[in-house]
């Protein structure tokens, strides 16, 4: 009975070691990469609002103001608002309209979710 | 160290600092030294960046405007252009933004970097702490591997006896450093309290042992025991004890320190006791006076003097002056005696240097 006792302790003593090891280190990469998915989807997304935003405003020019790094801001003035240089990864930007900018954004956010699942 | 026993206790390093504790912790130490310096990089990356913005902050205005690539949101840009390029937004904290021109942008970043020195400084400060413990786990791990030995011993408190040992430790010695050197100094008091109770202890002796010799010539009261006058002394070399007279007064053996001694009476009778140098009958009643002298000599006069001393109490006249040194002492004390019969001290001189 002892005996057996001792195996079960064993064995259970093992399946903790495999939980704390493997799995749960698994599970925070896992988050980690799902929260990584989840920042481009927000950001894609916000540029898809502001672009429709923009689409429905019709304005031509911007004023924003530009973060130069620890928060010191400078005005800056756009004037053609139409052409957008979109990053599409690699480190490659291309100049979209708005409409292909748009279309560009909802092709991405499919491959986005599609990873997530 | 004299001493031959192991009075204290020998203790391995392994025992008190067992290696693996101490590996370990010097592990942790090793830790946060790593932590500290990330964020030591860290705040020095701050420092960096704040220095090209002042930087930049100088420059803008240079100019009316500047091209730009104007970030959309994270992934997107606009070609637009930098205006009022003397005209900055700087965030104070907790929401609160300040416009400012560029030279009170400058100022305000110099502010910010001057903090983020002094955070520097401090972070440098605690890891180099860090770094002195880390590195004395470190030999204290290598020093309990190598089986170094911690050796404690009580202080035995004799003038003699051997001095405390502490071993090679980096902890302990401090104390038993302190306490030998204590030591040391008591020891050498001792010491020569030691002797100078040995010498009073021979003194004491050898005047039992002539008090013994002369115990028949137990009338002589004449003689005052140099003891007390020794005790008295611890360097005196000579004394004068003038004995009072009467037979009352027990003899006491003379001072045995080359002690010579003077004894008066009156002049009469003692010569004929060729033996004794200080032979004599005591007068009755009369004052004798017991000169007694310390001098240098060496207990060699002792003998000589037991011989003496035991006669004279009784019935040397005690005129006699046993001086090695001074001859000019005895005739003093010649003065001293009753003058009745000046010639005789001389003679008994003569006698007893004869009898030397």
């Amino acid at each position: 009975m002892a005996e057996s006792s001792e195996l079960r302790r064993q064995k259970v003593q093992k399946f903790e070691d495999f939980v704390e090891g493997r799995l749960k280190p698994d599970l925070v990469n896992a988050i980690a990469q799902r929260d990584k998915v989840f920042e481009q989807q927000k950001i894609f997304s916000d540029l898809k609002r502001n672009i429709q935003v923009l689409e429905k405003s019709g304005a031509t020019s911007l004023r924003t103001r530009v973060n130069l790094g620890s928060e010191v801001y400078v005005q800056a003035d756009v004037p053609d608002t139409r052409r957008v240089f979109v990053d599409i990864g690699l480190g490659f930007h291309v100049e979209f309209t708005w409409s292909e900018a748009l279309d560009f954004i909802s092709v991405r956010e499919a491959r986005l979710t599609s990873i997530l699942r | 160290m004299t001493g031959g026993e192991v009075k204290g206790t020998v203790t391995p390093f392994d025992s008190v600092f067992s290696p693996a504790a101490v590996r370990e912790a010097a592990a942790k130490v090793h830790d946060s030294i790593a932590d500290h310096q990330k964020d030591l990089a860290r705040v020095q990356g701050f420092i960096s960046d704040n220095t090209n913005l002042i930087n930049l902050v100088r420059h803008l205005p240079d100019e009316l405007s500047h091209d730009i690539m104007v970030p959309f949101g994270g992934a997107a840009f606009f070609p637009g252009k930098l205006i009022h390029t003397n005209e900055f937004l700087v965030l104070l904290g907790e929401g609160y933004y300040a416009d400012r021109t560029a030279r009170q942008t400058v100022e305000i970043l110099k502010r910010r970097g001057k903090s983020l020195e002094l955070q520097v400084e401090s972070l440098k400060a605690k890891m180099m702490n860090l770094e002195a413990e880390a590195k004395f786990f470190d030999s204290t791990a290598t020093d309990a591997a190598e089986g170094l030995v911690e050796i404690m011993e009580d202080y035995v408190e004799e003038p003699n006896k051997s001095k405390p040992e502490s071993s090679m430790t980096t902890g302990p010695p401090d104390s038993n450093g302190a306490s030998i050197s204590d030591n040391a100094r008591t020891s050498t008091a001792d010491d020569e309290y030691a002797q100078i109770m040995a010498m009073l202890d021979e003194r004491e002796k050898e005047e039992l042992e002539h008090e013994n010799a002369s115990g028949t010539n137990k009338e002589l009261g004449e003689f005052e025991a140099e003891a007390p006058a020794e005790d008295d002394s611890s360097s005196d070399e000579e004394e004068i004890v003038e004995a009072a007279t009467g037979s009352s007064t027990s003899p006491h053996s003379v001072n045995n320190k080359g002690n010579e001694i003077f004894q008066k009476n009156k002049l009469e009778n003692p010569l004929q006791d060729s033996n004794c140098e200080i032979s004599g009958k005591p007068i009755g009643g009369n004052l004798q006076q017991y000169v007694m002298e310390q001098s240098q000599d060496s207990s060699g006069n002792a003998g000589k003097q037991t011989s003496r001393t035991g006669f004279s109490a009784r019935r040397s006249f005690t005129g006699s002056i046993i001086e090695h040194d001074d001859a000019n002492l005895p005739k003093s004390s010649s003065n001293q005696s009753t003058s009745s019969n000046p010639a005789k001290p001389v003679s008994r001189f003569k006698m007893q240097k004869g009898n030397r």
